[in-house]
């Protein structure tokens, strides 16, 4: 348990401590009268302008995700219906793919070009168009893409439910009652807590803003800083509202999820019978409506691709960025499901010890990708470390920085569910710690290993703010490669990517969601 | 004398598991009830079928003389069965202070707030938490939590009262106090109770009838002294625990 913890804090060390301090440390390494100070962005009326829009936007975006994310989980959770689940499924792919191809499918394959252009007319494109290229269409993306996220938190805080209280309160309110005032009630922690996840992570979104031509507060410190050739001490100048904010919303997640109320053990309880809480019809239809919403994005990327000529030649070129992504993915999944198993087992037995570990991972995933990737390039851009720094290392490096918090998080879920005696029973019996984690501890945790792994890799897939600011020359992954490819490319070839980019992701989605549903056969 | 709970001919199933077969009880108007039984011979099951958490696959419920349930369809929504269920592990709201868990059940009756709220604290009153409203569940006592949860169930004013072994975990001091409230609210509200329990003092000491189930039927259903008396081989352990638990009452 003590190396887990000593390990876990480690790589939250190597991982994202680091290269936030070696940031701080640029301040001081340029020495001239142009080092821009620690508080110039807070300062400046046009940096904080846009950092109060971009502010605003992700707070709408959260909010608005939060409501909805509510709403679906709860009805994912109470219904027992294979178009209510259909429909979830649907509402789910937008999260296992970068916002970006959901910017993509929306603007150039079902509004510019797409059907809305040949049906609807040219007048209503140019709304639409105006509509999606600004703020509107931001946070629209946003929503689409991340309420997913919330709706999965809020379906894990309902399956984590003692049935009795919905019960007790459907025996004397009725069903409907029950439902808002017991399970949503009960279920808001993990809503709030999606919903700053979804802030978070809309504040440091970089690829959509670019695509939708929105000028927000992360692209340009992206803009900025990716270049390398911006003042000593600018660095940190821009990076550190977004740091600030960051801290915040690690603080209000951590506080959020005190006593697992944001992700709770399975053996906490399963959940309300959907039986007791009415037929569900409109839960269904709302779940229904959301996996076409969801589904919209990619009927516009399969329209784009099938409206131009030679969709399929990018695919060839295209293959070395396939592999590459295949490359990094298991760089950073193998390790992180390995630190996971070991920091989450830690953090499940002996919880007290994990503040600093589970904070620091947490100031990872809180953290814009684009800040950590300039705080990883401080560290390692030095001639003794050109070996990280040019190669794939930093990518691994970022990607572990990004997605420790989850790996972990996911796991101590899964051992909180296995009661620590077994693993006790093993200790007096005299078993060495080889013995006990191959025997005891690891084996009722092997389909989470295998969901954790799924997941981890999905993410890694769809991360698109961190390796953007750190891969390597040509090191470019399927993500990047389609960024880079829509500018100038035809748009038949880059949906073509795009849905490559899709069938990976469904693969992945279907490992997932088979290592969660399997039953045991014993 | 009329009915209060009518059961017929009623058949549940969990999984593909028989869990009651053909069971018949009828309780009075104002007559209490224990149901006794070993753990998995289906009492909580036949509770929670009555109360409608639970569907049967044939068989009919009819509570003051109106069906609520026939075979696998149920009639009448559980929330309007005019019962209440004292839970085992109580199903207290986490979130609801005492008071706002007695305004929450009686929200459905059209109450005025102002009405509403006399009602709450009376409730709480009757049961010794009137300085207690504020109160989270977590922040009570066991037995605060206990008298919390027969408030709930009571404020309504259920024509019949179901109790799923709420007073299993409790030492005897407590249990004793917690079945003499139960008693008493009951004399005042004269509604009927079905109490399951497996431990014969509690039996005892708050019903005048006791029903036995073993293995999905029901064996027995007469009158305490009778049990103790009967010379069955099947029921003669319980006969025995209930003398036992009925000396050291007397005691």
């Amino acid at each position: 348990m003590r190396a887990g913890h000593v390990l876990s804090g480690l790589a939250a060390a190597l991982c994202i401590i680091a290269p936030l301090v070696a940031l701080a440390l640029m301040q001081s390494a340029g020495g001239s009268a142009e080092v821009a100070p620690p508080w110039f962005a807070l300062t400046d009326p046009v940096l904080r302008r846009l950092l109060a829009a971009s502010t605003a936007q992700a707070a709408i975006a959260g909010a608005i995700a939060g409501v909805c994310g509510l709403g679906l989980g709860v009805a994912l959770a109470t219904v027992r219906s294979s178009w209510g689940r259909a429909g979830a499924v649907l509402h789910m792919l937008p999260l296992c793919l970068p916002p970006y191809l959901l910017a993509l499918g929306l603007v150039h394959g079902l509004a510019r070009g797409g059907p809305v252009d040949r049906y609807l007319g040219s007048s209503l494109r140019v709304v639409v168009d105006g509509v999606l290229h600004g703020p509107g269409g931001f946070m629209m993306i946003q929503v689409l893409a991340l309420t997913p996220l919330v709706t999965l938190l809020v379906l894990a805080a309902v399956r984590g439910m003692d049935p009795a209280p919905v019960e007790a309160g459907a025996l004397s309110r009725g069903p409907s009652v029950a439902l808002v005032r017991i399970v949503a009630r009960h279920s808001l922690p993990a809503a709030a807590a999606g919903a700053t996840l979804v802030f978070l992570l809309t504040l440091g979104e970089v690829a959509v803003p670019m695509l939708l031509g929105v000028q927000t507060y992360a692209g340009t410190v992206f803009a900025r800083l990716a270049d390398l050739s911006f003042l000593p001490g600018e660095a940190l100048s821009r990076s550190l509202p977004m740091v600030l904010v960051a801290l915040a919303g690690t603080a209000t997640l951590l506080r959020l999820d005190r006593g697992g109320a944001v992700l709770p053990s399975a053996r906490a309880g399963h959940g309300p019978a959907p039986e007791l809480l009415g037929s569900g019809a409109i839960r269904v239809t709302a779940l229904v409506t959301a996996g076409l919403i969801g589904a919209a994005p990619l009927v516009g990327l399969a329209w784009m691709a099938a409206s131009g000529s030679d969709p399929l030649s990018a695919l060839g070129p295209a293959l070395e960025s396939v592999g590459r992504t295949l490359v990094y993915m298991a760089g950073a999944t193998v390790p992180l499901v390995a630190l996971g198993l070991l920091g989450g087992h830690a953090w499940a037995r002996d919880p007290a010890k994990q503040t600093f570990s589970a904070g620091a991972a947490l100031l990872g995933l809180t953290l814009p990708g684009v800040v950590l990737g300039i705080g990883l390039i401080a560290l390692w851009n030095r001639p003794s470390t050109s070996w990280i720094y040019g190669g794939s290392a930093v990518v691994v490096l970022g990607l572990m920085g990004r997605y420790l918090y989850l790996a972990q998080r996911a796991f101590k879920v899964a051992f909180n569910a296995v009661p620590a005696a077994e693993e006790e029973a093993a200790l007096v019996a005299r078993k060495g710690v080889p013995a006990r984690w191959l025997r005891v501890t690891a084996p009722p945790v092997r389909r989470a290993t295998l969901a954790v792994g799924a997941a981890v890799a999905l993410l890694i897939l769809r991360d698109l703010d961190t390796i953007l600011t750190v891969y390597p020359p040509g090191g470019a992954t399927l993500a990047v490669r389609i960024l880079t490819l829509e500018a100038n490319a035809p748009p038949a070839q880059t949906a073509t990517l795009a849905l490559l980019q899709i069938g990976l992701s469904a693969l992945l989605g279907l490992a997932f969601l088979a290592a969660i549903t399997r039953r045991r056969t014993a | 004398m009329t009915t209060s709970l009518a059961i017929t001919g009623l058949r549940v199933e969990l999984g593909r598991h028989m869990v009651l077969d053909d069971i018949g009880l009828t309780i009075a108007d104002g007559e209490r009830v224990a149901l006794m039984g070993a753990s998995g011979s289906g009492k909580t099951t036949l509770v929670r079928t009555i109360a409608g958490l639970q569907l049967a696959i044939a068989g009919t419920v009819a509570l003051g003389g109106r069906k609520v349930s026939e075979g696998r369809h149920s009639l009448v929504a559980p929330s309007r069965r005019r019962i209440s269920l004292v839970f085992q592990d109580l199903a207290l709201w986490p979130h609801m202070t005492a008071v706002q868990h007695l305004l929450f059940v009686l929200g459905g009756q059209s109450l005025s707030r102002r009405k509403a709220d006399e009602l709450a604290l009376a409730a709480l009153d009757d049961v010794g938490l009137g300085d207690r409203a504020g109160s989270r569940p977590a922040e009570l006592s066991g037995g605060e939590r206990q008298r919390l949860a027969l408030a709930r169930a009571l404020a309504p004013r259920p024509e019949l009262l179901l109790l799923d072994e709420p007073f299993a975990s409790l030492d005897l001091p407590l249990k004793l106090e917690m079945t003499k409230l139960l008693r008493q609210r009951q004399q005042a509200g004269g509604f009927s109770m079905l109490h399951v329990t497996h431990d014969p003092l509690d039996a005892l000491r708050t019903a005048s009838r006791i029903v036995l189930l073993e293995e999905a039927a029901v064996v027995f259903d007469g009158r305490a002294s009778e049990l103790i008396r009967d010379e069955t081989p099947a029921l003669a352990p319980i006969g025995a625990a209930l003398r036992e638990a009925l000396e050291v009452l007397t005691d």
